[in-house]
């Protein structure tokens, strides 16, 4: 009890001295796994007689790491004064890190085991936004991380209404309301139908890039890939060489890709049901993993929802709920939805903006210059021209014709990407349409707004044109595009919007 | 509490056109043109050794002298680029939000409202130091790609900007409640 008295806040202080120790095996493993692929040349390539070589060097790659983890430990300090928590940082660049406590979203604890050895916390304080904001104590005694955190807290219950915390979201929407309101529920025949529907080009698109690549790390696989599989189509297509190989392939692939995303989509779909509590959404769904997504109407940033060509057929829409959160907790920052009615949409869309959705009726739409079309096309030329080029030396001729017409569905779909491409403004909305064979709609509030970028590239100079994003505390909105005046006049208003209104983001 | 959602004429807001910006310290060109120089000395050095000595058998001299070539062209074109850049980089303080832009061929502007702002630091690199200059960065919720970054900044004006903006930020706050 004394101990804990004497512990000083105001004063800057480094962390424990195990810090040491944890910031150097952090590094370690870091620096490992960034090597991994020279390790394995070095193994397999490698003879025994660079064996000692290689002691050399992790001897010696060991050692400077561990000085630059002590030098980074005492250049590591921090503090409070007034109602922030100051930490400075840097070993070659020296850093100041100021966290207004009213910023802060949560504290988090962690202890592994060799914090529990030697009775120190890890301490995770969190702000929205991007990772250099994040800070993180790597080692400190448990009393001065139980001072620290109980100094913010009682700041916040003094300060601040409500407390967020990015971790306990689920637990305040259940705390802040009895009523559980089911919007909708998928039954099996729905769920099927959104199995049928799903995007099986993008499955298609993963087994081409898993057939052409050798992926290293298992980690990185999620939606990176899913979202650049995309691309990997037509060089697919192109290092194809027979028409028996390529048939037999398509069938096999389509098949299989198909059979994959029903499966899959079903898998995380499985008894999807989306209920109405409080203020917020809570989305439960999966078969073997069954996942609770939480959305907070004031969390929420952007609502969209999307249709792909099949679902158009299907009349059943996918709505996302892009949430604000920090960089460390992105895996649970989008709550997604399947297989929803236009009803479904309505009736969600209204809990989130109530009469402002309305708005929506009436908005003005405006399109975008055709120099977004050309420019989509142009890329897209630029792709297939090398390979065509060499189909017709070498007289591939049905290889020419593979690329023309995948060439030309290309062409449409960029034309149509243009043609939908839309965006509307009201009093306290903004909205984006878009999609190519599909269909798609992002809402957001005016004064969700975070930070307005204009970029102006040289062709666009000689056009006039800009184009605009609009940063948001989950993800960006972007009008590609538009006069540079149109894009001034934009940019302008969503200013005035967001610094004449007192309304939080979040 | 008041509402107030008066009907606003759009060509009565503040425009962003009328601003003046200022431009960064002459010194920050110093720094650009000493970074540049160090690796523009390291390539070209390491070029004419590869053309004086010609390590490869079965690459011709010719070979080495084109790469030489596109080297001195290349810095040429960075000298050329960031000297230009320097010249595009610029800021304007308004009350209520910041502005900065940059690019010379590729240009942009960033605006980032005083109300939206997390936090607020100060960068100084072993060179800045030397001539006494900062980079100050305002971080939004927005995520590392919408951040506010600029480079060349006095060491004494970023303390102030910092200074302001911070009491920006808490007047902002203040009047929510």
């Amino acid at each position: 009890m004394k101990k804990s008295n004497e512990i000083d806040l105001y004063a800057p202080q480094r962390q424990s001295y195990v810090a040491i120790l944890i910031i150097t095996y952090k590094l370690i493993k870091t620096t490992i796994r960034q090597s991994i692929p020279a390790l394995v040349v070095i193994f397999i390539g490698g003879s025994m007689r660079k064996v000692g070589g290689i002691a050399i060097g992790v001897i010696v790659l060991g050692t400077l790491l561990s000085i630059y983890s002590i030098i980074s430990f005492y250049k590591y300090y921090f503090y409070v004064k007034g109602n922030k928590l100051i930490v400075h940082k840097g070993v070659f660049k020296k850093t100041v890190l100021e966290i207004p406590f009213d910023r802060i979203q949560s504290i988090n604890n962690e202890q592994n085991v060799i914090h529990r050895i030697f009775s120190v916390i890890k301490l995770n304080v969190d702000t929205a936004g991007s990772a250099q904001e994040e800070v993180q104590l790597y080692a400190i005694r448990e009393e001065v991380a139980q001072k620290l955190r109980k100094h913010i807290l009682d700041y916040r219950t003094q300060n601040v209404d409500e407390i967020y915390s990015v971790d306990s979201d689920i637990e305040t929407i259940e705390e802040g309301s009895v009523v559980k309101d089911k919007i909708f529920s998928l039954s099996l025949m729905q769920l099927i139908k959104v199995g049928m529907t799903a995007n099986h080009l993008r499955s298609f698109g993963i087994m081409v890039f898993f057939f052409f690549s050798i992926y290293d790390d298992l980690e990185e696989i999620g939606m990176d890939i899913m979202e650049r599989a995309e691309e990997y189509i037509p060089i697919a297509q192109a290092l194809l060489q027979s028409v028996f190989l390529i048939l037999f392939l398509a069938v096999l692939f389509v098949f299989v890709s198909f059979t994959i995303s029903v499966i899959t989509t079903i898998m995380r779909y499985y008894g999807l049901t989306m209920y109405r509590i409080g203020d917020g959404f809570i989305i439960e769904s999966g078969l073997l993993n069954r996942k609770q997504y939480a959305a907070k109407d004031s969390k929420i940033q952007i609502l969209s929802w999307s249709q792909n060509l099949l679902q158009r057929m299907a009349s059943i829409y996918t709505i996302i709920m892009q949430q604000a959160s920090s960089v460390n907790t992105a895996n649970v920052k989008n709550a997604t939805a399947a297989g929803l009615t236009q009803e479904n949409v309505n009736e969600v869309s209204r809990y989130v903006f109530q009469d402002k959705y309305d708005d929506l009726k009436d908005i003005e739409w405006y399109s975008i210059h055709s120099y977004y079309a050309y420019k989509l096309i142009l890329r897209w030329t630029w792709i297939f021209i090398v390979p065509t080029v060499l189909f017709v030396i070498s007289q591939k001729y049905n290889l020419i014709l593979l690329a023309v017409s995948l060439y030309i569905i290309l062409v449409v779909s960029c034309i149509l990407k243009y043609k939908k491409k839309k965006y509307g403004l009201s009093n306290r909305l903004i909205a984006i349409r878009g999609g190519a064979f599909g269909h798609q709609l992002s809402l957001m509030e005016l004064h969700k707004v975070q930070n307005i970028k204009v970029t102006q590239t040289p062709f666009q100079r000689r056009r006039e044109l800009s184009s605009l994003a609009v940063h948001t505390a989950s993800t960006t909105i972007h009008i590609p595009e538009i006069s540079t005046s149109q894009a001034m006049k934009i940019k302008n208003y969503l200013l005035y919007k967001v610094e004449s209104s007192n309304k939080p983001w979040m | 509490m008041r509402f107030h959602n008066q009907q606003v004429d759009v060509g009565t807001l503040p425009q962003l056109s009328d601003v003046i910006f200022q431009g960064l310290e002459k010194a920050y060109l110093n720094v650009l043109l000493l970074r540049l120089s160090l690796f523009s000395l390291v390539l070209i050095i390491s070029l004419v050794g590869l053309y004086i000595f010609q390590p490869l058998e079965d690459v011709l001299g010719f070979g080495y002298m084109a790469a030489l070539g596109m080297g001195i062209l290349y810095v040429i074109w960075r000298y050329i680029v960031v000297v230009n850049g320097f010249r595009n980089k610029a800021y304007a303080l308004r009350s209520k939000d910041i502005v900065y832009k940059t690019g010379w061929l590729w240009k942009s502007t960033t605006t980032t409202p005083f109300n939206r702002v997390q936090h607020i630091s100060i960068e100084q690199g072993p060179v800045e130091r030397k001539w006494n200059l900062s980079r100050l960065r305002l971080f939004t919720a927005g995520g590392s790609t919408s951040d506010l970054s600029i480079p060349g900044i006095d060491h004494n004006t970023a303390q102030e900007l910092k200074e302001y903006i911070a009491g920006k930020t808490r007047i902002a706050e203040n009047e929510e409640e």
